[in-house]
């Protein structure tokens, strides 16, 4: 085994290989993280709670895509009709059959998981673009397939889920604080998840996949079988934000799961940042926190009741520009080049260009 | 042993005909060359044995015993076989390490972890994938570039990296395509010891296909001489490199003469 010595002075220090290759990332900023998110409660009132279950939710829907997208590399605009099928299963599954909630939460991400077959097995063929176009039929069919059976949906008239999910002796109520912890316990285990699959076996054979098909499959790696999985796993994930996002809103129908919304969580790993969780995380919290920042900014700098709906898609639109312009690698991306810079500190360029710099005018 | 059988193997691109019926063997343990112009069939040959392509006629014994025609394309890495591109086709968005661990993965069994009693055991049935990607590293001694994308490292490197992520496999043939191309004199010397310690410490069989002569002549066991989908001349690197009717192929009918 070779070895790098660095000398201080006098001062040796030996590296080994071994040695270099042994450092590993810091978790230890997620333990304020994670007592922030647990303390924000106390300080926010009902309305912001509120905002904070549809970001939980829309980090769930995020990492799920991210999933696909970013580490799989099959581009679907999909999504809606995944989330569509997990809201209206957890509804009739909870509602008209009256199982517990917990066993509908589950049952309503294996119904999508389940139906994620039909677009996991045409996969192996398309490929970019047509796929994208195809998981778009898939979001209209299934809006339309909710209209259609009105029986079961209530069609356009709007399914009404229970807002109050019982937990064995829990009753968490989507209004109250009860189910906030619930949901970001939810989105942590999902976080934790998701980057323990980045780096399994499974979540190589996805990255591989997304970087060349034909080196995956040389390398041993069955494309059908885990773009399947891929897919299966993803759906599941949508599908439980379905469920909870039907939680929140109380009403179901329809028109919550447009092709804007597909649209929604492509646009929030895109400013995010694809392939990593985190981005997802990130881009959840920027684009649903957007349209009230905007706002916040309105009354501090207009003058009260003036109409800004306008001005709002142009701030939206002109966001998402730039962030394709400028960091088409999203924030986190932004946030890696700068950890990167840090960590060798002392040996950046722009520093061993100043040393030399001094070193001349000795 | 042979550990590779092709029985008239032909294949055809609408009317052109890429293989006309090529037959030969390799036996266990030879660093085997495949030579001939450009557009003779070589990696078309590759292709067929890594099911990218689908031969019409023809078979692929593999240890004499499987058809390899008959796998899936995934299927073959399992059976031991693992292959490089002229064109390299790696992982680049992704880092060193993890391309070296992708080619572990039909060696991968999440059973392994189940098996372990102790949680020391777990831990380092837990990094199992990760030590043996660093052996390899080692083994090409480009472990301090472990963490760096691969996007961004030069073209001899990434060479480098392919040949790990075929090693990591643990295979019993390694297909190489081209390995010396784009590299400079002790580079490809470099290449030449590697691909001879491959052949010695892992017991791997070697097929390459290689325009660089004297990489052939000073690692190869066996030559075979393929001209636009047909066998020339099967034999010792020494003879065919002498025998006329390579020498036609390769220098033209009037040179030869001359010469």
């Amino acid at each position: 085994m070779r070895t790098l010595t660095i000398s201080f002075g006098r001062q040796k220090i030996r590296f080994s290989d071994r040695m270099i290759k042994e450092e590993e990332e810091q978790g230890w900023w997620i333990v304020p993280l994670v007592l922030l998110i647990f303390s924000l409660p106390f300080v926010l009132d009902d309305y912001r709670i509120y905002l904070m279950n549809r970001i939980g939710v829309a980090i769930i829907g995020a990492i799920s895509l991210d999933i696909l997208c970013g580490f799989c590399g099959q581009l679907s605009l999909g999504h809606a009709g995944f989330l569509a099928i997990g809201a209206y299963s957890y509804g009739i599954l909870h509602m008209t059959f009256h199982l517990p909630a917990p066993l509908s939460i589950v049952g309503a991400g294996c119904v999508g998981a389940l139906l994620s077959l039909v677009i996991g097995i045409p996969s192996l063929r398309l490929k970019g673009l047509y796929l994208a176009i195809a998981t778009m039929g898939f979001t209209f069919i299934v809006d339309d397939a909710i209209r259609f059976f009105s029986v079961w949906t209530h069609g356009v008239e709007g399914f009404r889920v229970s807002r109050v999910v019982h937990f064995g002796f829990m009753e968490l109520h989507s209004g109250k604080t009860g189910f906030y912890y619930f949901l970001y316990t939810l989105v942590f285990a999902m976080v934790v998840f998701s980057r323990f699959l980045l780096h399994s076996k499974l979540g190589r054979a996805f990255t591989s996949i997304r970087d060349s098909e034909t080196a995956a499959e040389v390398s041993g790696i069955n494309l059908l079988l885990y773009k399947v999985l891929a897919f299966g796993i993803s759906s599941f994930m949508a599908a439980v934000a379905g469920a909870l996002m039907g939680i929140i809103i109380g009403t179901i129908s329809p028109e919550d799961f447009n092709i804007l919304l597909s649209i929604d969580f492509l646009v929030m790993l895109v400013i995010g940042g694809m392939g990593a969780a985190y981005g997802a995380v990130i881009g959840a919290f920027f684009i649903t926190f957007l349209p009230e920042g905007i706002t916040t900014l309105r009354d501090a700098f207009l003058p009260p009741g003036s109409d800004i709906a306008i001005l709002q898609y142009l701030i939206y639109g002109l966001i998402i520009l730039s962030f394709i312009v400028f960091e088409p690698h999203g924030i986190y991306g932004r946030w890696l080049v700068i950890k990167t810079y840090m960590k060798r500190f002392p040996l950046n360029e722009k520093r061993i260009g100043r040393i030399a710099w001094i070193r001349r005018w000795r | 042993m042979r550990i590779l059988d092709v029985q008239d193997l032909r294949i055809a691109f609408r009317g052109l005909v890429a293989l006309n019926g090529i037959s030969f063997a390799v036996e266990e343990g030879q660093i085997f060359g495949l030579i001939g112009t450009n557009g003779s069939g070589k990696s078309t040959f590759f292709n067929c044995v890594n099911r990218l392509y689908k031969p019409h006629k023809g078979r692929i014994l593999y240890k004499e015993r499987t058809d390899l025609l008959k796998q899936p394309t995934h299927g073959i890495a399992k059976l031991g076989i693992s292959r490089t591109f002229q064109n390299l086709e790696l992982f680049y968005y992704t880092h060193v390490l993890d391309n070296i661990m992708v080619g572990l993965h039909p060696r991968l069994k999440f059973s392994r972890l189940l098996k372990s009693r102790s949680l020391r055991t777990f831990g380092k049935q837990w990094d199992w994938d990760k030590d043996e990607a660093f052996k390899i590293l080692d083994f090409l001694g480009i472990t301090r570039f472990h963490n760096r994308l691969v996007s961004g490292l030069p073209y001899g490197l990434q060479k480098l990296i392919e040949l790990g992520r075929a090693l990591a496999s643990k295979p019993n043939l390694l297909l190489l395509d081209e390995p010396s191309a784009g590299m400079n004199e002790q580079e490809t010397r470099e290449m030449a010891r590697l691909i001879k310690a491959i052949r010695d410490d892992f017991g791997t069989t070697v097929l390459l296909v290689e325009h660089d002569m004297n990489l052939v002549q000073s690692i190869c066991d066996m030559v075979c001489v393929l001209d636009s989908g047909n066998v020339i001349k099967i034999g010792k690197p020494r003879e065919v490199t002498t025998a006329p009717e390579v020498l036609k192929i390769f220098l033209g009918e009037e040179d030869h003469a001359q010469a």
